[in-house]
């Protein structure tokens, strides 16, 4: 019995491969020149300490893989890429702009290396060795388009006719017609990958959401991110008042030794003034969308009611009153687009609110929650206790570096890091977390707030919150997807409403398994998934609205 | 019978080269669990100042370094081997 097959993003996950070697031990040389503060040209040596020996690893050749290595190097440093084939030195001075402590980051995020691709075909069924050509040959007798025939004895796909039905591929009784896929093109799940003239993997911005899923996907490690490591390592080292806001699926990156408390200390170690939990951002952004919930429930409060009974429940005798509930805050918060919204949709995953936008922006416009995402959040909070915060934000997402580009963000957060790049800062300090005595624990948040790095999180604790403030057990309709494939084809469903009972609350997440399996992340999922969990039960409040009323109580 | 002794280092350098998907690769073997007494360490200090020579381990009070799962697999089902004759 064969074995289930993976999808792309099962493929490679859990594995250390030589590809990820190479980028880490990038991130953390590029980490050590600006740590050591060294001079400028010391940049043209770290292709050669990443590649050291004379003789081929990866490629035909060394030079190849150095080339490769430096243009990994620039992207490290936050640099733009060369244009394949023009002549390109690295000059001192955009070093030198590089390591001060100022932000440099410029679109696009996500880069193909073009030398470093290896011009994969394009999706396509290929007959392979197996093919026996077969008297009986069914691949013949089923293509729609008449595209398959046997020449010299096997089946043949004529690629001009073929419409990638897989029909062929279905009914061969060898197995022998394989469907070719293209690794970074089927890991985008907005269309944004194609190809160039010569064949090399190109990026369309237009559609392009910086997701950075096709940067895990690609097995020659052709597509990478820009880093900000530089500037935040100058940052720390010009003495600006640093701090850290990290993301709730930080627990177990650093490995079963690195407890949270460890981390905050060796974050405190190397120069960060503090460290708040981005949970904390996220348990305002539950009230936030509990609320905007609430009102679209009035609204529909005939609908639920009538739809609730349909189905037998029994509904509590308070709702109706519980749903007139005219608190403040709740028309505070109350935006005049709830006009046209028909649900609430999350707003935590840039990747997931840019392309819902992007590609069905006649139902997102009213329907995404008004709330920024948790890392603004908590980047409010830091810069309202700290005028002159530099704030940094370590997650395991590299959309959120495309987020800092609109204006309102980039006001509140300055720089952003993945757990990777982390990782190599901290070698980079040659400090080990694992030796560092810990500091206090971090009770920023909620369980519900720190629930939202895994998949289907958003979603359960915004319901959550919403019965609780309404104090009725009531069914909410509800949908969670990840993967923005997935995410998409639930919106087109939407769109047709083609969904039975319409959801009120709709999270999407662009990652597999959510924010867990993001691509800036070191643990393997089930090791994060498990360690998330177990988190989130650890914090001494369940409810975000618990804070506000342990604050009034004392 | 002594079951293996398998020290993993878990230290940042080791943990950002691998020493994570090492441990997993014990941890999810039935046959491994069985044979070996894994334990998660802190820094061992052999992985050299860059970190060039992780992830490294302990086998047997052996240190091995630039450990790879198919390399430790090929240890691991060496000793079991001679263990179990
Ligand atoms: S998977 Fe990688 S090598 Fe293949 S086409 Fe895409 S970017 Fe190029
Ligand atoms: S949307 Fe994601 S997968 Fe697609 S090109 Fe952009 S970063 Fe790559």
């Amino acid at each position: 019995m064969p074995l289930p097959s993976l999808n792309i993003f099962e493929k490679m996950r859990g594995l250390y491969t030589p590809v990820i070697n190479i980028r880490r031990h990038v991130l953390s040389e590029v980490g050590r020149m600006v740590v050591e503060g060294r001079p400028p040209h010391y940049i043209e040596e770290i292709p050669y300490r990443v590649i050291p020996k004379s003789t081929p690893t990866y490629r035909e050749s060394v030079f190849k893989e150095r080339a490769i290595v430096r243009e990994r190097v620039r992207l490290a440093f936050g640099m733009d890429l060369k244009e394949y084939g023009a002549h390109g030195p690295i000059h001192d001075d955009e070093v030198v702009e590089c390591m001060k402590p100022i932000k440099i980051l410029k679109r696009p995020i996500v880069n193909v290396i073009k030398i470093g691709c290896e011009r994969c075909p394009e999706e396509s069924y290929w007959v392979t060795n197996l093919c026996r050509g077969c008297i009986a040959h069914p691949c013949v007798t089923v293509c729609p388009k008449n595209a398959v025939s046997i020449q010299n004895g096997r089946s043949v796909i004529n690629q001009d006719l073929c419409i990638q039905c897989g029909r062929c591929a279905q009914v061969c009784p060898y197995n022998a017609i394989a469907f070719r896929e293209r690794p970074c093109a089927s890991a985008c799940g907005v269309n944004a990958i194609g190809s160039d003239e010569e064949g090399y993997a190109k990026i369309n911005y237009e559609k392009c959401v910086s997701c950075g899923l096709c940067i895990v996907s690609c097995p020659f490690g052709a597509i990478a991110e820009k880093s900000e490591i530089a500037q935040i390592i100058s940052s720390l080292k010009a003495g600006k008042r640093v701090y850290a806001e990290i993301a709730p699926a930080f627990v177990n990156q650093f490995g079963p030794l690195v407890t949270p408390p460890k981390i905050v200390a060796s974050l405190k170690k190397m120069g960060f003034k503090d460290v708040v939990e981005v949970a904390a951002g996220a348990d305002r952004v539950v009230l936030q969308e509990a609320h905007e919930l609430i009102e679209l429930i009035k609204k529909r409060k005939s609908y639920r009611i009538e739809t609730s009974k349909k189905k037998n429940q029994n509904l509590p005798d308070n709702l109706e009153s519980n749903l007139n509930i005219d608190s403040k805050e709740v028309e505070d918060s109350v935006i005049d687009s709830t006009v046209n919204k028909t649900f609430v949709g999350t707003s935590c995953c840039t990747s997931w609110t840019l392309a819902a936008e992007k590609n069905f922006p006649e139902i997102t416009a009213a329907n995404i929650s008004e709330s920024f995402a948790p890392m603004v959040e908590a980047a409010k909070i830091i810069k309202e206790k700290d005028h002159e915060a530099v704030v940094v934000f370590i997650g395991p997402c590299i959309a959120k570096k495309e987020e800092c580009f609109i204006p309102k963000v980039a006001e509140v957060v300055d720089y952003v890091m993945t757990f990777e790049e982390l990782a190599a800062v901290f070698q980079a300090f040659h400090i080990d977390p694992t030796k560092v005595p810990p500091d206090n624990d971090l009770q920023d948040a909620s369980s519900l707030g720190r629930g939202f790095s895994v998949a289907g999180g958003v979603a359960a604790a915004v319901i959550k919150q919403t019965k609780k403030m309404l104090e009725a057990d009531i069914t909410i309709p509800h949908v969670s997807v990840d993967t923005l494939k997935e995410c998409m084809a639930l919106l087109k469903k939407v769109k047709q409403n083609r969904l039975d009972p319409a959801p009120l609350l709709v999270e999407g997440m662009a990652c597999p398994y959510g924010c867990i399996g993001g691509p800036g992340t070191l643990a393997p999922l089930n090791r994060a998934k498990r360690a998330a969990q177990k988190y989130a039960k650890e914090a001494i409040h369940e409810y975000p609205s618990d804070f506000s009323s342990a604050e009034s109580d004392t | 019978m002594a079951k293996i002794s398998l020290k993993i280092c878990c230290g940042m350098n080791c943990l950002a080269h691998g020493g994570q998907e090492l441990l997993d690769l014990v941890e999810d073997s039935p046959t491994y669990t069985a044979y070996v007494e894994l334990a998660c360490v802190e820094c061992l200090n052999t992985c050299g100042d860059r970190g060039y020579n992780s992830p490294v381990v302990e086998l047997n009070g052996k240190i091995y370094s630039n450990m790879t799962a198919e390399k430790l697999m090929e240890l691991l089902d060496q000793l079991i081997q001679t263990n179990n004759n």
